[in-house]
């Protein structure tokens, strides 16, 4: 099972950084920024797996390809977005992840303009 | 197989910086014993300049004999040379510097002390030998208590600089 | 072996903190700056190739 392989991973991360962080906190930052791309790393195969259940869904179903592509674009920035956030405030740097989920968030928005656009267009042909 | 190559790459790196820090650490360390021993040398051989007037190479090996270690071996060799084939007081004071240079953690600018020292004895007379001698004491007393303070700074950094970074180059390089 | 990667940093992380409390307690300030600057560098060398490689991953797995 994966999730012992992460645990495991995480507990002796955690404690190094602890011990690092009353020493020399750049270098605790930066190892758990290492642990957390760690992790994902370990994640990728599974997410994959997700990603194509999805899209074989969708084929089934018939739905618009470019639907699924904006969402799983919009999850990816998130994530990322999430990711810097997070670093940065444990770093103490609020105002900082503050700007980065900011702009994850504006991103997000753009990403999404065609699905808003779609669905205004959908509501004005359902108006008379 | 690579496991075990990788350990014994990272234990020979890591004695590697260990044993660079241990020597710097260490010439760091002898540098003002070695010059006490020279400012004993030249204080038997000021006393036997002045009582005993016995000719250069025999003060000499008296002088080595009576010390021992490096300094009075450096002696020891001058005085060998000197008693040689027809060799000038200079070129064996210069002989003995070499051993010193070698064999001891002795700067550059004590033995160029020694140098302009050799280039006086046995070639004037003795009042001015002996303040010559004295002269040269002096400077190395003042050498050793820089050698000293320098040793007071550095000798600990460089004993805990060569092992730790042997070990963080170790760890980079794994 | 991607574990390596958090020891490899945590040790060296160590090493510099060693060598900073080493420098202070022997009042030489300005060594102990170099050392946890160049500690600093080290590891940021490291931890940025490793984020190369986890954007890559993203990218690649959200189609960005």
């Amino acid at each position: 099972m994966e999730i012992f392989q992460v645990v495991g991973i995480a507990l002796i991360g955690v404690i190094l950084v602890v011990v690092l962080r009353r020493t020399n906190p750049e270098i605790a930052i930066q190892l758990s920024l290492i642990i957390g791309v760690i992790i994902f790393m370990m994640l990728v195969g599974s997410i994959g797996k997700v990603v194509a259940t999805l899209q074989n869904l969708a084929n089934r179903g018939g739905v618009n390809f470019l639907y699924l592509d904006t969402v799983l674009k919009v999850v990816g920035v998130a994530y990322l977005a999430e990711f810097g956030a997070q670093v940065c405030r444990d770093a103490g740097e609020g105002a900082i992840a503050t700007k980065v989920e900011m702009a994850g968030k504006v991103l997000i928005m753009v990403m999404a303009v065609p699905i808003i656009l779609a669905i205004l267009e959908i509501l004005l042909k359902l108006l008379p | 197989m690579w496991m075990t190559l990788k350990a014994g790459g990272f234990a020979l790196v890591a004695t590697a910086g260990y044993m660079v820090g241990q020597t710097v650490a260490s010439s760091y360390a002898r540098r003002p014993d070695d010059l006490k021993q020279c400012q004993a040398a030249l204080g038997l051989l000021s006393s036997e300049v002045e009582y005993a007037t016995t000719h250069l190479g025999v003060a000499l090996q008296r002088v080595g004999r009576s010390l021992g270690g490096q300094v009075g071996d450096a002696f020891c060799r001058a005085a060998a040379a000197l008693a040689g084939p027809a060799n000038g007081t200079v070129e064996a004071w210069e002989e003995g510097l070499g051993w010193l240079q070698t064999t001891t953690a002795l700067s550059r600018a004590d033995i160029e002390i020694l140098r302009t020292l050799g280039l006086r004895l046995g070639a004037t007379d003795r009042a001015d030998q002996l303040r010559h001698l004295a002269v040269a004491v002096e400077r190395l007393k003042v050498q050793e208590e820089l050698a000293r303070q320098a040793r007071d700074r550095n000798e600990t950094v460089w004993r805990y600089l060569g092992a730790l970074g042997g070990l963080a180059l170790g760890l980079i390089l794994l | 072996m991607q574990v390596d990667f958090i020891f490899k940093v945590a040790g060296f992380g160590m090493i510099v903190a060693v060598l900073y409390w080493m420098f202070k307690t022997q009042n030489r300030d300005d060594l102990a700056t170099v050392v946890s600057v160049v500690g600093m560098v080290t590891v940021l060398y490291i931890t940025i190739q490793y984020i190369a490689k986890f954007f890559e991953a993203v990218r690649t797995m959200f189609q960005l």
